[in-house]
C-alpha cells in the first residue's frame, strides 16, 4: 500500500507541486506504480497557461516565462519527488506514481529487454539503430520495446523452416497468373515461400561455418553468391529477391525509395500535391461519375503532357499521393491505373449486397472450385480467352464467380489490400461497352465480377455460352456469344415487382447458342415456378437451398407419411444455381455428406428423404403421392 | 566488404536510391533488384582483399 507524498516548499509551491504530481499520476494511470513518468517544463507551462485563471489559483502568472519559473521553483523544492534533468535544452521532470523518482536498474540486473537486444552473434554496427533509439519520448506513454533485426530474422527463419516441413509437397492453390510479381504485401510472401521451398540449395552451411566472402545470407536463410551473373541470379531467385527488396524498401525508416504497384521512385523525386489539387481531382471524379485513368486526370486537370520529361515521375507521384488519401479508391490493374471515390455509386446490381455475394462465392475459397476440370488454365492464359455457360443466377443478377479459370483471364490486384478493380467489357456484336467491377477474394469470401446484368438479360438466356477475351488494353475485355437461329421460349425469371418475389416463366426471343441442358425453360424445368424465392440471407445456406430445390424438382417416390424425392444431379446443379452460385463439386459434396441423401438406383441420381416432421392427423394415411405438377 | 556483413535490403540502399534517381524515371522492381545485386557485387568486390 502506498502513502501519499508530502510536498515541501512554501504554501503555493507545495500546492502547485501537488497539482503537477496529480496530473502526471493521472497520465500514467495505466502504468505500474514504479514506472517512470516524464513531463517537460514547456508542456506543463503551456498547460497551466491555457487554464482559466481564478483568484486563488496557485498557477497563475502574468506571462509564461514567469509561470515556468514558478513551476520550476516548486518542483525543485520537491526534489525528493521530482527528478530534474536537462536534455537538448529541455527541462524534464521525472517521477513515479509512488512519489519517488524512478531509479535506474542495477547494472548486473537481469532484464528481458536487455536479453532481447543482445544477440548471440552481434551484427554490424549499422544495426545498432535497430536496437537502441537515441530519441526518447518525453511524454508519459508506454515506451516501445524495439526488437532487434537479429531476433526478427531468427523468428522469420523459424517460420520458414516450419512452413517447409509442413507444406512441402502440397500444391499451392494460389490462382496462377493473378499472383504475379506485381502483387503487394499479401500475395508476395506466398509467392516467395513457394519459390523458397523449391529453390533453396540442398546444402545450407551450418551456422558458424566459414562462408566465401561473396556469399550473402538472406533473411530466409537462402544464400546467394553475388559473383554469379545478375541474370542467372534473377532467373533462379527472381521472385524471392524482388519480394524481399520490396519488403525492405517498404520498411526502410528513411523512406529513401517509395513504391507504387510494381514501380519505384526515390522519395526525393516525388512531386507533392496540396489539398486543393487533391480536391480538384475528387471534384472531377465526382463530376464524371465513373472511375478515371490517372493519365486522364493528369491531362484534364494538371495539363501535363506525356512528352514532358518529368511526366513519368509526375504520374507516379499523383498515384502515390492519391493512394494516401482516404477519400480515393484505387480500382486499377497493371497498365491501367484507375481511381474512383469511395462514396461513388456502386457498379452492378444492388439486389445482391457485396457481403452476400462474398459468402455465396465462398465455396471457391473452400476448395470447391472445379473450374480446372473443364478449363485448361494455361490455355486461357496463353490464348487470353475464356468460355462459360451462364447459369440462372448469373443471368438474373449479371455476376460471374471469380473462379480460377476466370482469374486466369482477368488481371489481378496490384496493390496490397486492393479490394476491387474496374474493367470494361465491349460487346462487338452490339457495339456496347459495359463497366463491371471485379471484387477480389478476401479471407474465406470469394470473388466475383458484377455489372453485366443488363448485358446478359437484354440478349442472352440462362444456358447461353459466352466468351470473354483480352484486348490490347489491360482493363478492356471483349464479351461475345455464339449466334444461332432466333427462337422463342418461356424462360425462368424472378418477378420482383410484386410484394413477394416469385419465379415464373416469361416468353423471350433469343438468337444465341445455348447448352440445352442448362436452358431454364418451362419444358425442362417447369416445376421451378414453385420454387420459393428465398431471401438472400437464406440463400447463403447452400445445404438448405439444396433441400428446397430437391423438393421442388425431385420426382416424389415415397409416400405421404415418408416422402422421398429422386432427382438427377445435373438437374439439381442447374436448379440450385437459380437460387445461388454453386459448383458441381460443392453440390456433390453436399449430396455425399448430407445425412438425408443417398444415391439413387440410376447413375447420377440421388434420393432425398426429408427428416420426419411431427406427425399430424392429416399425415395419418400412407397414400401414394400424386405428381400433379407436370 | 565481406558478404556476411551485408544485409540484403539494408546495405547499399542509399546507393540504390541514387542509381534510381539518376534515371529520372520510375523503374519497375525487377530492374531495381537487378541494379541492387550489381551494387552488392561491387561492394563485395571493391573491398575484397587481394592476394
Amino acid at each position: 500500500m502506498s502513502t501519499a507524498p508530502v510536498f515541501a516548499g512554501s504554501g503555493d509551491q507545495a500546492a502547485l507541486a501537488a497539482r503537477i504530481f496529480d496530473i502526471m499520476s493521472r497520465q500514467a494511470a495505466s502504468l505500474g506504480v514504479h514506472a517512470p513518468i516524464r513531463q517537460t517544463l514547456r508542456n506543463l507551462t503551456t498547460y497551466f497557461a491555457g487554464l482559466p485563471t481564478t483568484s486563488d489559483d496557485t498557477a497563475t502568472a502574468s506571462n509564461e516565462s514567469e509561470l515556468a519559473t514558478r513551476i520550476d521553483a516548486a518542483l525543485r523544492a520537491n526534489a525528493a519527488i521530482f527528478a530534474r534533468e536537462e536534455r537538448d535544452g529541455q527541462i524534464i521532470y521525472q517521477t513515479t506514481r509512488h512519489g519517488r523518482p524512478a531509479t535506474p536498474p542495477a547494472p548486473d540486473r537481469y532484464l528481458f529487454a536487455q536479453r532481447l537486444h543482445t544477440p548471440a552473434a552481434p551484427y554490424a554496427v549499422v544495426d545498432i539503430t535497430d536496437v537502441v533509439t537515441p530519441v526518447r519520448s518525453v511524454l508519459t506513454t508506454v515506451e516501445p520495446t524495439l526488437i532487434s533485426q537479429y531476433w526478427l530474422k531468427q523468428a522469420r527463419l523459424a517460420v520458414d523452416i516450419v512452413a517447409d516441413d509442413t507444406e512441402a509437397g502440397e500444391a499451392s492453390a494460389v490462382h496462377a497468373g493473378e499472383a504475379d510479381d506485381l502483387v503487394g504485401d499479401e500475395v508476395a510472401p506466398t509467392h516467395a515461400e513457394e519459390v523458397t521451398a523449391n529453390d533453396v540449395p540442398p546444402q545450407v552451411p551450418a551456422v558458424g561455418a566459414a562462408l566465401p566472402d561473396t556469399m550473402i545470407t538472406l533473411a530466409n536463410a537462402l544464400q546467394i553468391d553475388v559473383r554469379r551473373p545478375v541474370a542467372e541470379l534473377m532467373a533462379q531467385y527472381g521472385p524471392t529477391l524482388v519480394s524481399m527488396l520490396r519488403s525492405a524498401i517498404e520498411n526502410d525508416p528513411e523512406r529513401q525509395i517509395v513504391i507504387f504497384g510494381n514501380q519505384a521512385l526515390p522519395s526525393s523525386k516525388l512531386t507533392s500535391f496540396g489539398k486543393n489539387e487533391v480536391r480538384r481531382v475528387a471534384d472531377y471524379l465526382r463530376e464524371r461519375g465513373e472511375p478515371l485513368l490517372d493519365t486522364q486526370i493528369i491531362a484534364d486537370i494538371f495539363y501535363h503532357n506525356p512528352r514532358q520529361a518529368d511526366y513519368g515521375p509526375f504520374r507516379f507521384s499523383l498515384n502515390h499521393a492519391l493512394r494516401r488519401e482516404k477519400e480515393f479508391d484505387f480500382v486499377g490493374v497493371a497498365g491501367a491505373y484507375l481511381w474512383t471515390l469511395k462514396n461513388m455509386p456502386a457498379i452492378g446490381t444492388k439486389r445482391v449486397k457485396p457481403g452476400e455475394m462474398g459468402q455465396f462465392t465462398g465455396y471457391l475459397e473452400e476448395g470447391f472450385d472445379d473450374s480446372t476440370r473443364e478449363h485448361d488454365l494455361e490455355a486461357i492464359r496463353q490464348r487470353g480467352e475464356y468460355s462459360h455457360v451462364l447459369t440462372g443466377f448469373e443471368w438474373e443478377y449479371g455476376v460471374l464467380p471469380y473462379s480460377r479459370a476466370l482469374a486466369a483471364l482477368l488481371p489481378g490486384a496490384i496493390l496490397a489490400k486492393q479490394s476491387s478493380a474496374v474493367l470494361r467489357f465491349y460487346w462487338p456484336q452490339h457495339h456496347l461497352t459495359t463497366i463491371a467491377e471485379l471484387r477480389f477474394p478476401t479471407g474465406n469470401k470469394g470473388g466475383w465480377l458484377q455489372g453485366l446484368e443488363t448485358t446478359f438479360r437484354q440478349v442472352l438466356v440462362p444456358g447461353a455460352l459466352i466468351t470473354l477475351s483480352r484486348t490490347a488494353d489491360p482493363h478492356l475485355f471483349n464479351l461475345r456469344y455464339d449466334e444461332d437461329d432466333e427462337q422463342d421460349d418461356r424462360i425462368l425469371s424472378l418477378d420482383e415487382t410484386k410484394k413477394t418475389a416469385k419465379f415464373g416463366f416469361t416468353a423471350l426471343r433469343f438468337a444465341c447458342a445455348v447448352d440445352s441442358s442448362m436452358l431454364l425453360n418451362q419444358a425442362q424445368f417447369g416445376r421451378l415456378r414453385n420454387l420459393k424465392a428465398s431471401s438472400m440471407s437464406e440463400r447463403r445456406r447452400a445445404d438448405l437451398m439444396l433441400e428446397q430445390v430437391f423438393q421442388t424438382i425431385g420426382t416424389p417416390v415415397g409416400t405421404r407419411g415418408a416422402p422421398r424425392y429422386e432427382a438427377d444431379e445435373s438437374r439439381l446443379y442447374v436448379s440450385l444455381n437459380v437460387l445461388r452460385p454453386a459448383s458441381r463439386a460443392l453440390l456433390h459434396h453436399l449430396l455425399t455428406t448430407g445425412a438425408s441423401y443417398e444415391p439413387g438406383a440410376k447413375p447420377e441420381t440421388w434420393i432425398y428423404a426429408p427428416p420426419p416432421m411431427p406427425a399430424t392427423d392429416v399425415d395419418a394415411d400412407d397414400d401414394e403421392f400424386v405428381d400433379d405438377d407436370e | 566488404m565481406e558478404g556476411k556483413s551485408i544485409t540484403f535490403g539494408s546495405t547499399g540502399l542509399d546507393l540504390l536510391a541514387f542509381a534510381l534517381g539518376a534515371t529520372s524515371q520510375p523503374q519497375d522492381l525487377v530492374w531495381l533488384t537487378e541494379r541492387y545485386l550489381e551494387i552488392l557485387r561491387d561492394m563485395v568486390h571493391t573491398e575484397e582483399p587481394t592476394s
